[in-house]
């Protein structure tokens, strides 16, 4: 499968390898060499100031790697308008850093001028499809190029929604021309959480949409004796999550692996070593495409 | 069925502990439909005390983690966070503090408060140029004295009743921990950034009116009478403004 390109400019994303989260703890590792991953995500507001250490850093290293921008706070299916001031400060941070992939989620996160600060659900309804497209439209307006949305985990299921969550994203795509952005820990969280079917959302997504995979670890949460599965990337990927992987590489073909860890940060060998289960089943989907 | 809007502003009344439809249009299975709700409420609480536990360590140590938790639900309460971006979340705090405590015994820890953010705020400010000593000295003598002053980005300056930098120094992950006598006298407090690190300095009282009515605008003469520093005291100042690379450039106006 060659690799994805934007349909708007035509510019490369990542390259279908394994990268990881360039993290506070790993600063000092990376300031000192350059381990070897094929790319860095970064969040994008935590490069929105002008000065200190992380965007100096970020500035020599996208000499050497190729770099993800990965936004967490702007919620693009929030009903109020964007945030124009966010915009533009996501703006800033693509002309500085010039990054391979932007992405974004698709959640809601304010209402009435107060943010939660979280990724909050949205129905799976035409309605939420065509706002999060326009507002999608209007991002990549902005920045000039394609963004990728990110699936995100759910604790809930709206009874009013009319679609899945794969015919959600498959409709996002066709209204807004983005990519995708295919977390599977989600898709294996959702399918505990919500009985959604992981395996029927990798088939209906439009596979040339997909620009990046997630994968992360999760926690498991019992509430009175049934258990929820929280998305808190504090842990190493599940043996499920890897399986379900497989298939979603089987179905995409090779796709940039974002190796996801957010909190309790481990040792960047154990970060790398995760990566590098993730670049061993790549190469055999590669293979397999050859 | 809610519409989009109506489905939001329901959501965002449950996530505020106020009464909200949105569990009734939730699935409620094994989970109710109001546990799953907490999950999303939780979240949010624990991003928001997060972000000022990250801004605010020295707080967090000298108050602990229940009574620093007490205050961010109350801060939360009074100043919900009005951007997506989480770094936004403490920048009232201090003021909050301020009022939240004041009269009580603990109203100092506003101004701690604030130098945290000092710090926090100088380390992302822009980079910048820094002007050299020997800019102002090639002057003419009668230009130096009308000369004025541009600092870099990263200066803050924080004022406060107590002896707030020690206070901070001592609770860093390398300090001694000592107790501060915070009886000992009021604090002026300069911060900036100096590459990647912070440089903290506390200075008397006339050198922070001078370096106040400095980044004012004012000329160094004039700053030198609003301010009444003692002229002797003048080199040392001007010496650690350069060497500590606070001053970003030196504006020479004609002479007379």
């Amino acid at each position: 499968m060659s690799p994805v390109t934007s349909g708007r400019t035509g510019e490369q994303l990542l390259p279908a390898r394994a990268g990881i989260g360039l993290r506070s703890a790993h600063l000092g590792a990376f300031a000192a060499g350059r381990p070897d991953v094929a790319f860095l995500e970064v969040h994008t507001e935590n490069y929105f100031h002008d000065g200190g250490r992380e965007p100096g850093l970020l500035d020599r290293l996208r000499a050497d790697y190729p770099i993800s921008l990965h936004g967490v706070g702007l919620a693009l299916g929030s009903v109020e308008p964007l945030d124009r001031a966010h915009v533009a400060r996501i703006a800033a941070a693509v002309r500085r850093f010039e990054p391979a992939a932007i992405s974004e989620h698709a959640c809601w996160g304010h209402v009435d001028g107060v943010h939660f600060n979280d990724l909050l659900p949205l129905p799976f309804t035409d309605e939420a499809v065509l706002h999060l497209a326009a507002h999608v439209r209007e991002l990549q307006d902005a920045l000039g190029r394609r963004i990728l949305v990110e699936n995100v985990s759910q604790y809930l299921r709206f009874r009013h929604s009319t679609l899945t969550e794969g015919e959600f994203l498959a409709a996002l795509v066709h209204e807004s021309g983005c990519g995708l952005l295919l977390d599977v820990n989600n898709l294996y969280v959702n399918s505990v959480n919500v009985g959604a079917d992981p395996l029927a959302a990798i088939e209906r997504i439009p596979v040339t949409a997909v620009g990046e995979i997630h994968l992360a670890g999760h926690l498991r949460k019992d509430v009175d004796g049934h258990t929820l599965l929280i998305d808190d990337h504090g842990s190493r990927v599940s043996e499920a999550v890897w399986a379900l992987y497989a298939r979603a590489l089987e179905r995409c073909g090779p796709v940039a692996t974002l190796i996801e860890w957010d909190t309790d940060v481990p040792p960047l060998e154990v970060l790398l070593a995760e990566a590098g289960r993730a670049d061993s089943m790549l190469q055999v989907c590669h293979a397999r495409a050859a | 069925m809610p519409g989009l809007h109506e489905l939001q502003r329901s959501f965002a009344a449950g996530l505020s502990d106020r009464p909200c439809d949105a569990h009734e249009w939730a699935a409620s299975d094994h989970i109710p439909a109001a546990a799953r709700l907490q999950v999303y409420r939780n979240n949010s609480r624990t991003l928001f005390e997060q972000a000022l536990r990250l801004t605010y360590p020295v707080l967090l140590r000298r108050v602990g983690a229940d009574y620093f938790r007490q205050l961010t639900h109350h801060f939360r309460s009074a100043h919900p966070a009005r951007a997506g971006d989480l770094h936004e979340v403490g920048r009232a705090f201090a003021g909050f503090l301020a009022a939240h405590l004041a009269g009580s015994d603990y109203a100092w820890l506003a101004d701690l408060a604030a130098l945290e953010w000092a710090v926090a705020d100088a380390g992302v400010a822009a980079d910048s140029p820094i002007a050299a000593a020997v800019t102002l000295a090639a002057l003419e003598p009668a230009r130096i004295e009308s000369a004025r002053f541009t600092f870099v980005p990263s200066l803050r300056r924080v004022v406060s009743s107590v002896p707030v930098l020690s206070v901070w120094r001592a609770n860093q992950p390398d300090g001694d921990g000592a107790t501060i006598d915070l009886a000992a006298g009021a604090d002026q407090v300069i911060v900036h950034r100096q590459s990647t690190a912070i440089a903290s300095r506390s200075v008397s009282r006339s050198e922070y009116a001078f370096l106040d009515a400095l980044v004012a605008g004012a000329s160094l003469r004039d700053a030198l009478d609003r301010s009444q520093l003692a002229l002797e005291r003048l080199p040392n100042l001007l010496h650690w403004l350069f060497a500590d690379g606070v001053i970003a450039e030196v504006h020479a106006t004609p002479g007379a």
